[in-house]
């Protein structure tokens, strides 16, 4: 079981991580999900023991590893663009961490070959790293990472680099991959998408902070910050008044959460919780409309500022237009 | 950190910093020292004195000019050969690659010999000639290796705007290698104004510059005052051309924006074939017409140009081929000491992490590169003739020296190959449960090793010409091959010219094979200066 408690990395005048406490129990699936420059990456090397923390614990099952240095933490890391060692071959790769074990030769190049075997890579032992596509490097990153079985996976962007088509195809591999073995991972994405299909647990990080944490059923359902809305696909957030009565808008009353009462809030919709209606209580014109593979986006400004709603049609610029919302479907947010 | 550790990088920072201390800047003061305060006192009217004399004011004038005609000349002629070696696409470009290098590493009496089976001497002509022989590889390499590697888009969206191809030439693509030609030239102009052994054998009555100015004030005169202030001139005008190249290069730095991935090159069609046979045939003649003839000199009456080596009857107290093997025995000596101490300031200025420490060791280690062999060769001289370092009888002088002329190439092969070392491979190693020196086993030492075999052979080929610092301190038990060649070209007769053109060939064969040995090891992205 992984504890990090109030972690705190300075680079120079930036805080890098402003006190993140998070814990990824044995065998969940945990991603850390957000914008670049949120401070993912950072968060997996603290973890792994590169950098300097200036305040916090990293611990593992109870153990204070702030003394443990990254050769003697038993976690596996998967960087970003690999790093994978270009003078070497695919299985001198594979078989590094097992090197470092110390274990018997033949043990070694047994463990080896059954890690590139699980990433269906057999057959490709001797070749050099340089002359592999971005999918096999990938998973010849992930089969070095696996070999020594770490006590945690870390991944970094396991997907980022390659194509769409074969990240959609990897994501799916991957998930299958990762819940056969069972083992504790952690790893970090800008990419809902594939946090939503890999993880148990998504937690949202902006500007060094854990914003929110939960599965991802309930992060994607409840966003509990605008930033967090925003960044999670409410492209309409409107400002409007609280009060004893409940949380009203145009569109009606909403169900609060708890902690929001009154005063000023916010209220978010994604572009299918609204809808283009002549009897609707909002009045706009429309700005633009764009194609979305499904649906048309149409852009409208409004006295409430501009709202993105989805239409089945185009609707031409300059339209006046009725904006129609249920009222569940909205997101109550903090001002 | 444990304790071996730390002792391991003080010693890879102290090992470099003594033996510099010891054979480069003590003897560097000791000039100093005999050049303003020749009595105990210090004593600026020797400067004065020197200052006042008119031949030694055109000495100075000389060798100024003299190194700037020549830079431009080597510009002229190597600035187009740079660019069909890196650009054009054509059979045989690697192997010529590899051949346009060897000049640059011939001793400088085989060239001298060379051009002087030519006819071509005693002559301002020749003195350029056989710098831009030297020096063509230097501006091949350092711009070709650069304009391999321009990203060819800047270009096209240049075309794109409306731009002709001259216009694309002057505006785009010229600032673009700015740094690279302005390094080439600070590094050919600095070589051509401490060149010894070319003004020595190939220089008319009137050509003397500085350098050799110092030796014939040492030898000839015994005026070791006039010659330790000459140094010092030499001194203070080197370490200028290198700052004002370093601040320059410090401004334009990043300046070119590099492709990644391979080189791009272009198919010779139509009027490229002009262009190619063109430089072919500049390269041809400067660089394979002297060495050729070099050859054919020195079979001139079958093999008894080679024969007379091996006899005692030339007026030497020993065979002559002895040389060969006093060569073989110094180049091993120096290339392992050089290697050892450039290897290991290499390691500690990619390791260090203090900004500082890396700037000064950087500095120390590059310095050698700019004082010249005769200043060195002048140094040791006067230094190490009473103790605490007594050597001037000793027998590992002459290797010291050589060691002390090849550390600035050891390094600076090995640093940029430690430096390109992602640190993510490190970080990945650790990961994977490699202890910090089990890191460097697994990721840098397979690495520099190789680098160094490079800089190895390098140093090897540097100590087999080293010609102006041996000329000091050698003696008539420890004549190597350059100095050798010297002296056979010094005296008459048609017989010893021809041993000397023999010698020359044996030390020009050594010389290539060594280097196109290294060649087929360098990684090809490696710049050599």
């Amino acid at each position: 079981m992984l504890e990090v408690d109030g972690l705190r990395v300075r680079y120079g005048n930036v805080l890098a991580l402003d006190g993140v406490t998070l814990r990824v129990d044995d065998g969940e699936i945990a991603c850390i999900l957000g914008p670049s420059g949120s401070g993912k990456s950072t968060l997996l090397r603290a973890v792994a023991g590169f950098e300097d923390t200036t305040r916090g614990t990293v611990r593992w099952d109870g153990e204070d590893l702030g003394a443990v240095p990254v050769h003697r933490r038993r976690f596996g890391l998967m960087f970003q663009d690999h790093a994978l060692f270009a003078h070497r071959d695919v299985l001198g790769n594979v078989a590094f961490g097992l090197r470092m074990l110390r274990l018997p030769r033949d043990e070694v190049a047994a463990r080896a070959r059954d890690a590139l075997d699980r990433v269906g890579l057999s057959g490709f032992e001797h070749r050099k790293v340089r002359e592999l596509s971005g999918g096999e490097q990938q998973r010849v990153a992930l089969a070095r990472s696996l070999a020594p079985e770490p006590r945690l996976l870390m991944l970094d962007e396991p997907l980022g680099s390659l194509d769409r088509e074969l990240r959609e195809r990897l994501v799916v591999e991957l998930h299958e991959l990762l819940r056969g073995l069972g083992i504790t991972t952690l790893f970090v994405t800008h990419d809902q998408d594939e946090a939503f299909a890999l993880a148990d647990t998504v937690v949202l990080l902006r500007d060094g902070r854990v914003e929110q944490v939960g599965t991802p059923g309930e992060v994607w359902a409840n966003p509990r910050t605008a930033s967090a809305a925003r960044f999670l696909g409410f492209a309409t957030i409107v400002d409007v008044t609280g009060s004893d009565a409940g949380i009203v808008s145009p569109w009606g009353r909403h169900p609060a959460p708890k902690g929001i009462a009154s005063g000023r809030v916010r209220i978010g919709f994604r572009p299918d919780g609204l809808r283009i209606d002549d009897a609707g209580p909002v009045p706009g014109v429309v700005r633009s409309s764009t194609f979305r593979r499904d649906h048309f986006l149409v852009r409208v400004d409004s006295e409430l500022g501009a709202l993105e709603v989805a239409a089945a049609e185009p609707v031409p610029a300059g339209t006046p237009v009725r904006v129609a919302a249920d009222p569940g479907a909205a997101v109550v947010l903090p001002a | 950190m444990t304790v071996t550790d730390r002792l391991g990088r003080v010693a890879l920072i102290g090992l470099p910093v003594a033996f510099l201390a010891a054979f480069f800047l003590w003897p560097v003061v000791s000039i100093l020292w005999r050049g303003l305060a020749p009595d105990g006192n210090v004593d600026l009217f020797a400067i004065g004195a020197v200052a006042g004399d008119a031949s030694l004011r055109s000495v100075a004038w000389f060798t100024f000019w003299q190194a700037a005609v020549s830079t431009l000349v080597t510009l002229a002629l190597g600035l187009p050969g740079a660019y069909v070696l890196s650009r054009y696409r054509f059979h045989g470009r690697a192997l010529l690659r590899a051949l346009v290098t060897v000049p640059f590493v011939m001793p400088t009496v085989v060239v001298g010999a060379a051009f002087g089976a030519l006819g071509v001497t005693r002559s301002i002509t020749a003195i350029l000639l056989a710098h831009a022989f030297f020096n063509y590889a230097v501006v091949t390499r350092t711009v070709g290796s650069l304009w391999a590697q321009l990203d060819d888009r800047e270009q096209q969206a240049a075309r794109v705007l409306g731009a002709g191809r001259a216009r694309v030439f002057w505006s785009v693509t010229l600032p673009a290698l700015r740094p690279a030609i302005g390094a080439a030239a600070a590094i050919v102009f600095l070589f051509c104004f401490t060149s010894f052994g070319v003004i020595l054998i190939l220089g008319g009555p009137g050509s003397s510059t500085i350098e050799t100015e110092i030796y014939r004030q040492t030898a000839q005169q015994l005026d070791l005052q006039t010659a330790a202030v000459l140094s010092l001139l030499q001194l203070v005008a080197v370490l200028a051309v290198i700052g004002v190249s370093n601040r320059a290069r410090r401004r334009q730095s990043a300046a070119a924006s590099l492709r990644g991935g391979g080189e791009h090159t272009l198919p010779v069609r139509g009027r490229r074939r002009l262009v190619l046979a063109a430089n072919l045939a500049v390269m041809g003649t400067l660089l394979g017409l002297p060495l050729a003839e070099l050859v054919r000199r020195s079979l001139r009456g079958g093999l008894d140009g080679y024969r007379a080596l091996t006899a005692t009857t030339s007026g030497f107290l020993e065979p002559p081929i002895d040389a060969v093997w006093t060569s073989l025995r110094f180049a091993l000596t120096a290339t392992l000491l050089a290697v050892a101490i450039g290897g290991a300031a290499a390691v500690a200025l990619t390791r260090t992490r203090r900004r500082h420490t890396r700037r000064w060791l950087d500095a120390l280690v590059m310095l050698p590169l700019g004082i010249s062999a005769v200043t060195v060769g002048f140094g040791f001289l006067i230094t190490f003739d009473s103790p605490p370092l007594e050597l001037r009888t000793s027998p590992a002088i002459i290797p010291i020296a050589h060691a002390l002329v090849a550390i600035p190439f050891v390094v600076r092969l090995t640093v940029p190959v430690l430096d390109a070392i992602d640190p993510r491979q490190r970080e990945a190693a650790a990961v994977l449960g490699a202890s910090p020196r089990r890191v460097w086993q697994e990721i840098d030492l397979p690495i520099a090793t190789r680098a160094l075999v490079v800089a190895a052979g390098f140093a090897a080929a540097i100590s087999l010409g080293e010609f102006g610092a041996t000329l000091f301190i050698v003696r008539p038990d420890t004549t190597t091959l350059p100095v050798l060649i010297y002296r056979l070209l010094g005296r008459p007769g048609e017989a010893m010219f021809t041993q000397a053109m023999a010698a020359s060939t044996i030390l020009m064969i050594l010389t290539a094979v060594t280097v196109l040995a290294i060649e087929r090891l360098r990684a090809p992205e490696s710049a050599v200066f």
